[in-house]
This record gives structure tokens, sequence and C-alpha cells, in this order.
């Protein structure tokens, strides 16, 4: 177990090094540019060359790219162009944010997959399992952004439950205000959830160890929670690990909806700005974090089924 | 010319489809509470009633803008750091507010007086505290204009300030290279905040623009990025009684419908920057939308480099041939006033000046004299994500097809139309609405910006020179007493109107829906709502 981790880790450092060249060559390729954005108005000849030259934008690419992989490698990542401050002292605050978002996400959505992949599942082809699949048909259509909003209309100016925006500063504050994205993104992930984990029970139940264990008195109860499920998981989980890349773009979307103070809607404000280095810094937190939930489903794997720890 | 921070990306999934998909079935649904009380004041602040002012509680608002930066020696002066400084910081003078024509008057300054040749300017300091107990001095001032007037200072060009003396730690004395008689307004924008030099000096600027120390009404209490910023009443404040609020909480909520949701929860108190195409919705709701003229111009930028609009005819054809009538009715919900000058709208404006009446006739006739007689193809770059540019660039392709000029529009974010327009890499352009903004409620600003400037940014990177305006613009900027200043002004507009260097749209106005129980809140011209005479009813 320790050698495949040990494995995955090594594998990630080129990966995490090609998402820094790709970033870097993405955004100088990209059009806009961040000293006449910072400058409108006031891009006289003058003034650009000596913006360019405080950026450090004077200097080649190549030598850009070095400083920046120096300074990741020391999680050193030098100032924001549009805040003037260190961009560790930006990201740093968000991170946290967007974590609790995707962990509050993922267990709702687990809370909401499970239970409606087992109705479906034991009643396989009956109305009950219809009504679910055409329910995840349409969920799965319909854009996050939208659903968000709609939610918003409901669960805060109609009910008056929730804030319609914000994150606040206790913690009760946090949860609160992460609850309509948290729910948002859990809808736009259970669908697929929802549909993979009710064909793998279907198969499950299905096998003989499941009517032996029936046969052998267990109650109902406890053939599905202890066997049936596990059995069944692990195509949920290789899912959840490949749909984790599919949450962080969501969050960046929602988060910037619902006002939410973290990594996505951060990368949203400074793509518009060309802010190079809070963009490179994101990027490469991305990728670390979608690599490390590689290495979590790995250990999940590992948790739910013996076999894997060979 | 501040730099308007750019806002997120999916406003155009949002405002356009979201906008007409809420507003049939769910608002419909949900029902208005029967009280469709259309409570706009053009020009107006929003205390009206006249009851006497209520103290303490705490007035939050939802802002589309985040400050990016709050160090008034190198501003960056985006509109989010802005409304922060004004509380945060005072300025020699300030502009009275509600007015429209945005006079100076005393703030730090107790009083000042100016040389019969223009180019002396004696301010008399009252006694005032920075927030930290510190006396504010004739030192201070003369520290904070050095700095602002600094050539390399993106602002410096509003400060031609030679000298500065300060003869007791009272009196501060400028003397100016050319007489300015624009520099008493541009001394009450925040990038002549008067700050404590010893504490600048002695933690930096980057580490001063992280907790400023001013001596306005309010202090900073807490700042997180892309959140939250919390304001507190200056204990040393120098105006006894003032503010009235206990804290103001200004929270980023970048999206509009968020915004929008947000004071329609009564989650806040006032929300900025609402949608054109939303504001009468939420009128018929009952939520007061406050629409105030600003110092904003939308037009259509032209490259007149870019041979045909090289061309008088050429331009004057267009200006002819764009429906400014239809386009200000159906992006603007006619709330945004047609421009009638190529300038914004402030002090010197000239009503005399007729706009171009849509004349397709008449733009045809003008082309046939052109070098261009069966027209053109032209690239229109804009915002793609931004509804109303979308929707103006759609109305423009259509109605210059008629004449001839073929218009492609370029779809863009808007990190790209502004570095294009900057680089003078288009043809045609457009800014979203609100961005291209006078920074002083006189004419100054853009009579040298957009004529006075070549041989620095092109004229505003519009690459049109002029003799004339430029001489009548110069004209302007030093005239030495108010009549020929007028003069000159109302000529330069009539001059530059009928050369058409940019097509004139409209004048878009500040929109913010506020809550029945905020009192005397009211925008600036030039972009800002002054905080410490609002307050509370309960």
């Amino acid at each position: 177990m320790r050698g495949l981790l040990l494995r995955r880790a090594l594998d990630a450092i080129p990966v995490l090094i090609g998402i820094t060249l790709f970033s870097f060559a993405l955004i100088h390729l990209a059009p806009g540019d961040p000293v006449l954005i910072l400058l409108q108005g006031h891009a006289t000849p003058a003034n650009v060359a000596a913006l360019r030259h405080q950026l450090g934008l004077d200097r080649s690419l190549p030598a850009q790219y070095w400083q920046f992989l120096r300074g990741a490698a020391t999680f050193s990542f030098g100032e924001s162009f549009e805040y003037r401050t260190a961009v560790g002292a930006i990201v740093a605050p968000r991170i946290l944010v967007s974590l609790l978002l995707i962990c509050y996400s993922l267990a709702l959505a687990i809370l909401i997959a499970v239970p409606l992949a087992f109705v479906a599942a034991l009643g396989r082809n009956r109305p009950r399992d219809h009504a679910i699949r055409l329910a995840t048909t349409v969920t799965f259509a319909m854009p996050s952004f939208w659903v968000g909003l709609m939610l918003a209309l409901l669960l805060s100016l109609e009910l008056g439950w929730l804030a319609p925006s914000g994150y606040g500063t206790t913690f009760s504050q946090h949860v609160q205000g992460l609850t309509l994205p948290a729910i948002t993104l859990a809808l736009s992930l259970s669908p697929l959830l929802i549909r993979v984990l009710r064909s793998s029970l279907i198969d499950t139940l299905g096998a003989e160890y499941v009517q032996a264990l029936r046969a052998r008195g267990l109650s109902e109860g406890r053939v599905l929670a202890k066997h049936v499920l596990r059995n069944s998981l692990t195509s949920a989980v290789t899912l959840l690990s490949l749909l984790f890349a599919v949450l962080l773009s969501g969050a960046v979307v929602i988060e910037n909806v619902f006002a939410i103070p973290g990594m996505g809607s951060l990368l949203v404000s400074s793509v518009s700005a060309r802010d190079f280095p809070v963009i490179q810094a994101l990027t490469l937190l991305f990728g670390v974090a979608v690599v490390l939930g590689g290495l979590l489903a790995d250990l999940v794997y590992a948790a739910i089924d013996p076999r894997v720890r060979l | 010319m501040k730099s308007m921070h750019p806002r997120g990306t999916g406003r155009r999934a949002f405002s356009a489809a979201i906008a007409g998909l809420l507003a049939s079935c769910l608002f419909a649904a949900c029902g208005t509470n029967g009280t469709p009380a259309s409570t706009t004041h053009p020009g107006g602040s929003t205390n009206a009633s006249g009851e006497d002012p209520v103290r303490g509680g705490t007035l939050t608002i939802a802002r589309s803008y985040d400050p990016q930066s709050l160090n008034p020696l190198t501003c960056a002066c985006d509109n989010g750091s802005l409304q922060v400084m004004v509380e945060v910081f005072d300025t020699l003078v300030s502009y009275a507010t509600p007015d429209a024509s945005a006079t100076p008057v005393p703030d730090l300054a107790s009083s000042w007086t100016v040389s019969p040749d223009g180019r002396t300017y004696t301010f008399r300091l009252r006694a005032a505290m920075f927030s930290n107990g510190q006396p504010v001095t004739a030192q201070d001032v003369r520290y904070s204009l050095a700095r602002a007037s600094d050539p390399v200072s993106s602002y410096g060009g509003l400060y031609p300030i030679s000298s500065i003396a300060t003869p007791d730690p009272r009196t501060v004395v400028l003397k100016l290279k050319t007489p300015a008689p624009g520099l008493i307004y541009a001394l009450g924008f925040p990038a002549a905040s008067i700050v404590p030099e010893a504490l600048v000096k002695n933690e930096g600027d980057a580490a001063f623009s992280q907790h400023p120390v001013g001596s306005g009404p309010f202090v900073m209490r807490s700042w997180l990025h892309g959140q939250e910023l919390d304001l507190a009443p200056n204990p040393h404040y120098w105006q006894t009684g003032l503010p009235y609020l206990s804290a103001v909480r200004m929270l980023y909520v970048p999206n509009d419908n968020t915004r929008i949701l947000n004071i329609r929860t009564g989650a806040v108190d006032i929300a900025d920057e609402i949608p054109f195409s939303q504001v009468k919705s939420l009128e018929d709701e009952g939520i007061r939308v406050l629409v105030q003229p600003s110092s904003a111009i939308d037009t259509v930028i032209l490259n007149n480099s870019f041979a045909p609009l090289g061309n008088l005819a050429v331009r004057r054809a267009l200006a002819y041939a764009t429906p400014v009538q239809a386009i200000a009715k159906s992006v603007f919900g006619g709330l945004a006033p047609v421009m009638n000058t190529v300038m914004p709208k402030l002090k010197y404006w000239n009503p005399a000046v007729r706009p171009y009446p849509y004349d397709l006739a008449r733009a045809k006739q003008l082309l046939a004299q052109s070098p261009y007689p069966n027209g053109f193809a032209i690239t229109l770059s804009i915002d793609g994500s931004d509804t109303p540019s979308l929707q103006t660039a759609q109305i423009i392709q259509a109605s210059w097809a008629q004449i001839g000029v073929e218009v492609k529009i370029q779809e863009y974010d808007y990190g790209t139309v502004q570095s294009r327009w900057a680089a003078g890499q288009y043809e045609s352009t457009l800014l979203v609405p609100d961005a291209d903004t006078s920074d002083l409620p006189v004419d100054d600003e853009y009579a040298h910006g957009l004529f006075d400037n070549y041989a620095a940014d092109r004229n505003l990177y519009s690459y049109y020179q002029n003799p004339a305006a430029q001489k009548l613009a110069v004209a302007g900027l030093t005239a030495s007493n108010e009549a020929a200043r007028r003069a000159a002004f109302d000529k330069l507009q009539e001059v530059t109107m009928a050369a058409a260097p940019s097509i004139p749209l409209v004048w878009a106005p500040f929109r913010a829906a506020v809550a029945g129980n905020v009192h005397g809140f009211s925008y600036v011209l030039v972009g800002w709502y002054p905080l410490q005479k609002v307050w509370l009813s309960h």
C-alpha cells in the first residue's frame, strides 16, 4: 500500500510540471495584457514600460517560467498584479473555503445518491425506479448556475430559511452560507452517481453470495448495508474520483454566483484581470487537488475492499 | 478614467437568459405585494422626508466591485477601492451632495484662496486628527500632494503642481506650472487623499494599502479580500456628530442576480450596479431604485487611424446611421440620457449642441461623398458577456448595414477588449457602459485626454488629432476666468460633436436599489457614495 502511494506521488510530479507549463503557456498565449488592463486610460508608453518592468513582465518567458517554478517549490508565488500583495496571503484563506464547499457537496451528494440508488435498485423496473431515473435525467440536464438561482429563490426569498449569498465569519455562518451552493453542486453530481450505484447494486443483488447470505437468515438490512452496499461502492468511488475535477470546476461557477470567497471565485476574477501570479498559483493548486483526490480514492478503495491492499 | 474592475464570467448567461425566465415565471408566481410604486429620484438623494437623523445601526451594502488596493498614493483607483478610500480618507475639498454639479466644498481645508493669476492656491487647514490620534499637519498635506502630483503616478497629470510650501502647520501653499482652474476639483479626487506621512514612510506603501489610516469619517475595521470590508466610525473625525452609522459592511457580490436577490430578501440595505433591464421589475415589486447621473460615457470608440474612419464624411455618416434613441430605449430602459456631445455630461456641458438625428438618407448621402460610396467592412470589439454591449452592437450592426457598412462583431472577454483598445488593435470598440468615466466633475480631464494628449497616448487610443479642438481644450484648461473657460468648453463640445471622432450613445446613470429605511444616500457625479450622513430609521 505504501509502495502504491509512493508510486502515485511520484507519478504526480510530471503531471504537475505539465500543468504549470500548460497554464503558463496558456495565459501568455491568451489575448489580453495585464499591464494595459491595470493602466486602463493611462497607458502611455512610459507608464506601460515602467509597470511592465515593475511586474517583471519585461523578462524573457523562460526566465519568467523558471522564476515561477523556483517560487512554487518554496510555496512563494510572488505578488499579485491586481492586489499588490503576496499571492500566498490572497490564496491561502480561500483554500479552506473551497475545501469545505467540496466536502459539504460530496457529503450531500452521497446522502442523496445512496438511498435513491437503493430505492431504484430494489424496485427495479417498478414505477419508483422509473421516477428516479426520470428525475436524474432532468436534473442532469439543468445547468448548475440556474439550479443555484432557483434554489436561492425558493429557500431564501420564498421560505426565508437561508441567506441568499455570502460566507460569514463564524463556522455556523460558513455552514449556512455554503448550504445553497453545496446543494446545487450535490444536485449536479448525484444523477451520475445514482445511475452508476444503481446498476452496480443490481449486479451485486443478483450475485450468488447475496442469495447465500439471505439463505443463512441474515436480516435484509444487514445484507444490504454490510454486504451489498460495500461491494457496490467501488465503481461509485471511481466515478467520484473522476468527478472530483468536475466538482472543482463546478465550484468555480457556483462560488461566483453565491459570492463565496473560495479558490473558484478568485480564479474567475484573476483571469479577468490577467493576474498571472494568482492564476498560476491557483491552477497548480487545482492540479494538486485533483491528484490528491485520485490518491484519496485509492485509499478509500483499500478501506472498502481489502483485495486492493495487495 | 478610473479603471473598472472586470466582473465575473457567466453574466451573459445570467443576465440574458435567466433574467427573462425569472421575470416571466418565478417573479410572477411570487407575487408582488401590491405596492408597485415607482420611486426613482433622478438627481435626488434618498432623504426627501426631512426627518431628524437617527444614530446607530449597521448599513450593509452588496457591491459589484472588490477593492484592490487602498493606498491613495499608489492609486489604481478602481471603483471598488475608491469607494472605501472616500470613507477612510479626507481630501482638502470634497464635492457637495446631493448636487448635480458637484461643487467643491471645504473638507480638510476650512478655506482657500486663489491668486489673481490662478497659479497660487493657499489652503487653511482645520484642526483634524487621523484615526490613530495623530494631528493632520501641513507637512502631511505636502507629502500626500507631492506624491499625488508625481508625474510617474497614473493620476499625476491631474495635479500640475510645481511646488508645495508649508509656512505654518496649518497652511499649505501650492504653486502651479500653469493656471489650472480644474485643480480645485482634482483635489477632491481620492488620489489626492491626505495620508499620515510618518506612518506611510514607516511601514511602506504595500503594507499601508492593506490597513489604511486616514482622517475620514470611518476607519477600516477588517478586510477579507474578495468577501467583505467593514468600516466603523472614526472616533477622531473632525465633523462632530458624524457619521450617524455605527458600522458599515460592504459585501462583495459579483453576480448581478445574487445582488438583486440580496436586496429582495432584505439581507442587505443597498445593492449597487442594478442591470438596466431589471430596474423596472424591481420598482414594480415596490423596491426603490435610485437612478442618478454619472460622469460615464458610452460611445462607439473609433480608431481614426483605420483608413475609412480617418474620413470626416464617413464618421458623420456613421453618426447619422446610429439609432441612438432606440438604443437608449431598448438597451438602457429609457434610463440613460442620449449624448449630445462626445464628452461626459459635467459642469460645462453645452445643452445647445444638437445630437445627430437618426437619418439614413443623410448618412447615405454623406457616404456617397466619401471615398467609400458603397460602404466598407469594419470590426466592432465588445465584451460578449456584457448584455448592454451585445445588444448595442447588434442594433448598430443592423443599422449600419443599411448604408453598406458591414459590421463584424468580435466578442471577447473584457480584459481583451481593454487590452486591444489601449494597444490600438481595434477598428471600433465598445467599453462596458459604466467603465469610461471622468474622475472630475469638470470637463478638464476629458478635454485633455481626448484632444490634448496625442503624444502620450494618441488621445486615449483614438488616433484622432484635431488642432482646433486641441487649442480649445488648452484654452479651457488654462482659462483665467470662468466666462472664458465656459466659452472654450462650449465651443469644444460643438466642434468635436460635428467632427464625430467617436459615435456618442448615452450617459449611463448610476443604479442602486436602496431599502426604504436608508436615508441620505446619494452618489456623487464621479462615482462613489459618501456615507457619513447616511442614517437608518428603525
